[in-house]
């Protein structure tokens, strides 16, 4: 909810104000701009007589004060949720989570129980990605285990996925996923690189060194490549530099790409009309720039549906499409726990952010 | 001297220009685009375009380069591309911190440095003497962050003295203050102190060995008498300016220490600038950085005049 004036800015032009109608009021005077953000009790605020139900129900606030440091060293932050210095810490890595569970005052709970879904994006405007049976042979010729195993290490916190629409979502489906049950076959790799005629070009594999998932995987998938005799190539950068790099339609020797890694939340996953990557409309679209007329119409459909039944349907058929087309190779599912002090509790567990009405602290 | 001082800090402008054009070619020529990490991961090239455009990214270089000087001349640093706050706020914002880091590492640094040097030259060869050179090898060679880890690791962890992270300004209380900074001075200071005291040492051994010390000696004059007064005197021009230089080396040693004791200071505000691709923030907190670096090494050529009466400007 925006106020008229607020609501009418430039879309491409950022809102100055910070005006909300929820339980907390932003602190702008102690907040320090990519260091702290404090967020006060709003006292006038009424909330629901009604028990917290997701984002909806009743907004309860227990704290005075809710404070957001942004402690960028992971080792750091972890001794001062130790310490008590912190009370909460919203990702610590999966690594350091052995320290925290010794630690008998910290416990460890996942509220994002759907998680994140990596994928790897490939470019389908120039070779070999240009041509879908190069696309196709990435479908087997990577291994979800390894990608999950590289960076998450402990199994408790992923799982393989084969879903178009992520694991655990309300548009899960299993259609069109022969090559996950299939599993791992270089030899047909090798053969559908060959039927996309490919002639030993270089494959230019986007590394963002600085995210430990992005240069893990990027590593495997030129590692990968290469086994099948591919000429992969990792171009090193930041996520900065990434993102720069990815938006660049020309071909690898002129600034271009074939590949990059990010990932998502699995629930943005279940939603094909609000998250760009499972769109299929082109140059008009997201990075990679796959095109297919008929997936369009059928994800108009399910924006225009009115029931689950319905969308669900449509789902699978754009599931089968989208496996033919393969815009990307799912790299596997994982949630991120979260660390907190024993006496803090009443997170309410949903994809994406953390409320914090209804937290106590004793 | 009155026109020395002009002259230098003429000098020191002309150092900042150029150093902010370099700065601001470099950070032109080197990959990154702010507009595409502003759009972030869910836009599409068209909507980056269009962020580019509303933010002046695709005017020519020189056209760009020329807006920031001509606000730069009227005291402003610009916006930041990603918190549209001013720069100068920004930075107004995380001085104190840097400042007072800076400060306490210097100062304890330059006592605790210059004493060891002074000792370790006056029992030259001995155990004391390697001790020190020891601890000083060991300063260049364990980079901030591990020392840093382990400060936190013994002094907060295990005993609790003090505490992890984070900053409390000098208003909150001297204490509050005080034990926020003591780490990560401690941490960033090992190298500075290590720079300064093999150069106390190695200059202190050099006017030892001088005809007027042993004339000293011959007079009677007592150990600490020879060591303070007619020794750390004629060996003082070489540490202050090792004083000075090793600003630099503080500079950057800071820019990891703000990050490993999450203290909200300059080079924190660097850090996440370069990562987010925000150019006004990086160009003045560069500006800053060199005129700081300037000014401290004018204040060094300075105390010259007043440790060594022979120079004048």
């Amino acid at each position: 909810m925006m106020r008229k004036k607020d609501a009418e800015t430039d879309p491409f032009q950022q809102v100055s104000t910070r005006v909300g109608s929820g339980p907390f009021l932003f602190n702008e005077k102690d907040t320090r701009p990519g260091s702290r953000y404090v967020f006060d009790k709003w006292t006038k605020y009424v909330p629901r007589q009604e028990p917290p139900n997701g984002l909806a129900g009743g907004k309860v606030v227990h704290l005075d004060q809710v404070i957001w440091d942004n402690i960028a060293d992971e080792q750091t932050a972890t001794a001062a949720l130790q310490s008590g210095e912190i009370d909460f810490y919203e990702l610590p890595p999966i690594d350091l989570l052995p320290q925290l569970q010794s630690d008998p005052n910290i416990k460890i709970d996942v509220l994002n129980k759907t998680g994140n879904v990596g994928i790897a994006r490939l470019n389908c405007l120039h070779p070999p990605f240009a041509s879908v049976d190069a696309r196709r042979a990435m479908l087997y010729l990577l291994n979800q285990t390894d990608f999950l195993k590289a960076t998450f290490g402990n199994p408790k916190y992923y799982r393989t996925c084969p879903s178009y629409f992520g694991c655990g979502t309300p548009m899960e489906t299993d259609a069109n996923t022969d090559w996950f049950k299939q599993g791992v076959d270089l030899a047909k790799a090798k053969q559908l690189f060959q039927q996309a005629g490919y002639s030993g070009e270089p494959v230019l594999v986007l590394d963002a060194t600085n995210i430990a998932f992005m240069n893990n995987s990027a590593q495997l998938i030129a590692g990968q490549l290469q086994k099948i005799g591919v000429k992969a190539q990792l171009a090193t950068s930041d996520w900065g530099g990434v993102v720069t790099r990815r938006a660049v339609m020309e071909p690898d020797d002129k600034g271009g790409w074939d590949v990059f890694i990010t990932w998502g939340s699995a629930y943005a996953f279940s939603n094909p009309i609000a998250l760009n990557a499972l769109a299929l409309n082109g140059k008009q679209g997201w990075y990679g720039w796959p095109s297919d007329p008929d997936y369009e119409k059928l994800r108009m459909q399910w924006a225009t549906a009115t029931d689950d039944a319905t969308r669900n349907a449509i789902a699978q058929k754009l599931a089968v499409l989208g496996w033919n087309d393969v815009p990307e190779v799912i790299l596997g599912q994982w949630v991120s726990p979260s660390a907190m002090r024993k006496n803090v509790s009443g997170f309410i567990g949903v994809p994406e952010i953390i409320p914090f009405w209804n937290v106590t602290k004793t | 001297m009155g026109l020395y001082i002009a002259r230098r800090l003429a000098a020191t402008l002309l150092v900042m220009a150029l150093v902010g054009v370099f700065i601001f070619l470099l950070l032109h020529i080197a990959p990154g685009d702010p507009a595409a990490v502003i759009a972030g991961d869910n836009a599409t090239p068209q909507q980056i375009a269009d962020i580019r455009h509303q933010l002046g990214l695709d005017l020519p270089v020189p056209v760009q380069f020329g807006r920031w000087v001509w606000q730069l001349l009227h005291g402003n640093f610009g916006i930041s591309i990603f918190s549209q706050a001013p720069v100068l706020t920004l930075i107004e914002q995380r001085l104190p911190a840097t400042i007072s880091l800076t400060l306490l590492t210097m100062g304890f640094a330059a006592v605790l440095a210059v004493g060891a040097g002074v000792l370790a030259a006056w029992r030259a060869g001995g155990l004391l003497d390697r001790g020190l050179m020891a601890f000083s090898a060991l300063g260049f060679s364990v980079p901030v962050f591990v020392v840093g880890y382990l400060l936190i690791y013994v002094f907060a962890m295990r005993l609790g003295w003090l505490p992890v992270q984070g900053y409390a300004p000098l208003a909150a209380g001297i204490w509050p203050w005080l034990s926020h900074l003591l780490l990560p001075a401690l941490a960033l200071g090992m190298a500075y102190v290590a720079l300064i005291a093999r150069i106390t040492r190695a200059s202190m051994l050099e006017v030892l060995a001088e005809d007027y010390m042993r004339t000293a000696r011959a007079k009677g004059a007592s150990a600490s008498s020879m060591l303070l007064h007619h020794a750390l005197r004629n060996a003082g021009v070489p540490i202050v300016t090792v004083i000075g230089i090793g600003v630099a080396l503080l500079i950057s040693g800071v820019v990891i220490t703000e990050t490993v004791f999450n203290i909200p200071g300059l080079g924190r505000l660097t850090v996440d600038a370069i990562t987010n691709r925000d150019y006004p923030i990086i160009q003045g907190v560069i500006v800053v950085f060199s005129g700081a670096y300037v000014l401290v090494n004018l204040a060094v050529d300075l105390v010259y005049t007043v440790i060594d009466p022979r120079i004048r400007y």
